[in-house]
């Protein structure tokens, strides 16, 4: 078996005493950015950079994959205590990870996240390690029309994320999408929805949107009405903290499927976590038989999208380590950390550099393990944290929002976005619509109006293009028949609350 | 505006006078490199290697600070406004300094006379890559495959007004071609798609074409620099086959204008000696770049004639001003 060979260089590499450190250093980092919202591990990676000048290029990477992937495993620990997302791939945790905490269910949502994380990740190092080449090989056959159609897709089947009404989701969705032209067009590099304000030309960041309306208009309802009895310290015993046996059941079938979902997005260049991480929440609410248990502290709620966007973290390394070719904005950073040390990354660096893929490869499944053995652990001391007086919490909370988001950019202008946006963010939730369709709508539009007017740019304006092509024509035909189903679902509820009436 | 500008003029004015008897011992503290585009991009990169040489041979520490956006137009108003005391400097760009002037109708600085050129930092040259199906070889039997078939092939660039971009039409103008311009937003899945051949032909980033090349994705047939570069010594320069054609993106140091002479002169001293420094050259050399051999005047010219050239090109190729 060749892999055990290849696996045998990667151990060799990985468990040099530098190559552990590097890791253990990278991964607490990472954890510790994660959580703190804000702060990604974009910023992080970006400015320890020339810290890793002067190592040797394997224990440089893994440092910095540490952090990337551990990030993902801290993301989510203040989107289910404060409702405020760590990441942006972690905003769909905040749907049902808080009303958990709200529950006093804050330890075992923050167990059930380490659980998920860590089988996502480490299926989707598996599949890193077994199966690269070949994903390599069909994300090439994606291009801007398979893309178009697969966001298609995943608008539609996520388009009914969250509790609300179908039709206020669909207008959130569609906000989303306009607030997603504001910036320079790239095709023209005309300026949109900017009003004169240089600040709108790049348009406006995820991170900026997600916690102002999760985070700040938490903070404002919670001061408005404030939640009846927080958890006591003395409350907190480990017992409280474990999953039930019925919370496990529940969450295998999601973190699977989350787990599936993130690795194809993870490998597909330029989709990324935070759209796996949406895809797969709103799939199990598509397949749930109580569909109506979302929003409201469900447990599958949290497993599949953590799955999802850890999975995807490793498979993102796919494409930036088999073709060279960066899937985000955190792989570019990787991949220039390691041109400064004359490796450059491409089709060939497998053969070339074993020992550099293969014990980053083996780094990932160690890294996985430390990260769950600090994480356990850290679940006890977040958990204390709900156990501190809102009114002596939400100032600090405050102040690591504006630290955080000024940090994206060094722009104060962000943190005063931030403040419009929990304010608008609290007046929509007054009205009940939900936050999670516009941010879906921000993702997503930007990425489908990019590829849409590639492809017909491609096909020089020929619309066939997007049934001509077999991948393409397969998504939009899941369309069709997604919108079928649930058509027909409905009028069937119809008629059988009719007949029961 | 004026009377903002009044304001720092007469801002500027008042520290000369107060910094002359400070210069002798510039600097005291840490400088701050502002660098106008996200962290972890080439620029980013080149400014960290800079600052890492800058702090070692000025004995105080070079913080590089990121302030990104819109071409990097934020982060140079930022420092066109920063007190010009030799601690707050800019890692300026082509975007920045040559053509922005020409792609945005109102800038809120301007290239040159808010800004004191440093040093020319690194210099890019572009890779003339193709899809391995396209049936030209070199780079004369591509020019003449694209004069038989006006607006058949297609060319990827990482968006509309970027140095890429700009290249390609100076080039479409140069050999009298029409190739069709397809943006993207980076050029990760801009070259994935000249290897999967959903585009024919980028002018991409040296580092990553030139892997690609020596797997044989793609096909490389020319870099766009004055002379052939060390990492791929056998690859002829445009400039055979389209007589005085150069282009690249490159990155420098400017310092707020009406910073104290000496203090400059400290600055570009130890700016020459830092990229003169084979580690520094080395490690610029693994981004694809070459280290600035321009450094004072002659770097002030270079940006002069660089705003000038792309100015030309801008009109040529019909772009319209924001």
């Amino acid at each position: 078996m060749e892999i055990f060979s290849h696996l045998g260089i990667g151990i060799e590499a990985a468990f040099s005493f530098s190559a552990l450190l590097n890791c253990l250093i990278g991964v607490t980092l990472g954890t510790f950015i994660g959580v703190l919202p804000g702060v990604g591990p974009l910023a992080t990676i970006a400015i320890l950079l020339p810290v890793t000048f002067s190592h040797e290029p394997t224990d440089a990477l893994i440092m910095l994959a540490g952090i990337y992937y551990g990030a993902q495993y801290g993301g989510s620990t203040a989107s289910i205590l404060l409702n405020v997302p760590g990441t942006a791939t972690s905003a769909v945790t905040c749907l049902d990870g808080y009303p958990m905490a709200q529950q006093g269910r804050a330890g075992v949502a923050l167990f059930i996240t380490t659980i998920a994380s860590f089988f996502g990740s480490f299926v989707g190092v598996i599949l890193v390690a077994g199966f690269a080449p070949l994903l390599a090989a069909f994300a090439l056959q994606f291009s801007a029309a398979e893309y178009f159609s697969l966001m298609v897709l995943g608008l539609i089947a996520a388009s009914l994320v969250g509790r609300g009404a179908p039709l206020r989701s669909v207008a959130m969705v569609v906000v989303g999408l306009l607030l997603g032209i504001v910036g320079i067009d790239v095709n023209t590099a005309e300026f949109r929805f900017t009003y004169g304000v240089m600040e709108l030309a790049d348009g406006i960041h995820l991170v900026i949107v997600a916690t102002g309306m999760f985070g700040v208009a938490e903070i404002i309802s919670s001061l408005v009405r404030p939640p009846e009895r927080r958890v006591a310290s003395r409350d907190i015993t480990w017992r409280s903290l474990l999953p039930t046996r019925e919370d496990m059941r529940r969450s295998w079938g999601p973190m699977l499927r989350g787990t599936s979902i993130g690795s194809l997005f993870g490998a597909l260049p330029g989709t990324g976590s935070t759209i796996a991480s949406f895809i797969a929440y709103a799939t199990e609410v598509k397949i749930a038989k109580e569909p109506e248990r979302f929003g409201r502290g469900a447990v599958e709620g949290v497993s599949a999208p953590e799955s999802a966007n850890n999975a995807a973290a490793q498979t993102a390394f796919i494409p930036t380590l088999t073709l060279g070719i960066p899937g985000d904005a955190v792989m570019a950073v990787m991949i220039g950390a390691l041109m400064i040390h004359g490796i450059i990354p491409g089709p060939r660096l497998i053969v070339e550099q074993p020992s550099l893929f293969w014990g980053l490869i083996v780094s990932f499944m160690i890294g996985n393990v430390m990260l769950v053995i600090l994480n356990l652990p850290l679940i006890g001391i977040w958990v204390r944290i709900l156990s501190i007086p809102y009114s002596a919490l939400f100032p600090s909370i405050l102040v690591f929002i504006c630290v955080g988001v000024y940090s994206i950019r060094n722009s104060a202008f962000d943190v005063l976005m931030v403040v419009i946006f929990g304010l608008v963010g609290y007046g929509l939730k007054i009205l009940r619509f939900e936050p999670a369709p516009l941010l879906l709508g921000l993702v997503l539009g930007p990425m489908m109006e990019e590829n849409f007017r590639r492809a017909l740019l491609i096909s020089r304006g020929s619309a066939w293009v997007f049934v001509e092509r077999p991948i393409s024509a397969a998504f939009l035909l899941s369309t069709v028949a997604l919108i079928a189903w649930i058509t027909i679902e409905r009028i069937r509820g119809r008629k059988e609350r009719e007949a029961e009436a | 505006m004026r009377i903002a500008r009044l304001a720092l003029a007469a801002m500027a004015g008042l520290s000369l006078l107060g910094g002359a008897a400070a210069a002798e011992d510039y600097p005291t503290q840490a400088i701050t490199i502002v660098v106008p585009y996200s962290a972890g991009g080439t620029t980013d990169t080149v400014a960290r290697i800079v600052a890492d040489g800058l702090s070692q041979e000025l004995g105080q520490p070079v913080i590089v600070e990121n302030k990104p956006g819109t071409s990097g137009i934020i982060g140079a108003e930022y420092v066109a406004r920063a007190k010009p005391d030799g601690y707050t400097l800019l890692m300026g760009t082509i975007s920045t300094h040559a053509t922005n002037a020409s792609l945005f109708g109102e800038l809120p600085y301007d290239p040159i006379k808010d800004f004191e050129p440093v040093a020319l930092a690194a210099q890019s040259p572009n890779m003339l890559i193709v899809n391995p199906d396209v049936p030209a070889k070199t780079l004369e039997e591509l020019v003449q495959l694209l004069k038989d078939n006006p607006g058949k092939y297609t060319y990827g660039s990482n968006g509309a007004g970027t140095s890429q971009h700009l290249t390609a039409e100076s080039f479409k103008a140069a050999t009298g071609t029409d190739i069709l311009h397809v943006p993207y937003k980076g050029s990760g899945s801009m070259i994935l798609d000249v290897i999967a051949g959903n585009i024919d032909m980028s002018f991409d980033n040296m580092p990553t074409a030139l892997a690609q090349m020596k797997a044989g994705t793609v096909r490389g047939l020319a870099v766009t620099s004055a002379k052939p570069v060390p990492q791929a010594p056998d690859m002829p320069t445009i400039a055979t086959v389209v007589p005085g054609f150069t282009s690249g993106s490159w990155q420098g140091l400017f310092a707020p204008a009406g910073i104290d002479e000496e203090k400059l002169k400290t600055l570009v001293d130890a700016s020459e000696k830092v990229l003169a420094k084979p580690d520094v050259q080395e490690k610029l050399q693994g981004l694809g770049a070459t280290a600035g051999d321009k450094a004072g005047a002659e770097f002030k010219e270079f940006v002069q004639s660089e705003t000038n050239r792309w100015a030309d090109v801008i009109a040529k190729a019909g772009i319209q001003k924001n």
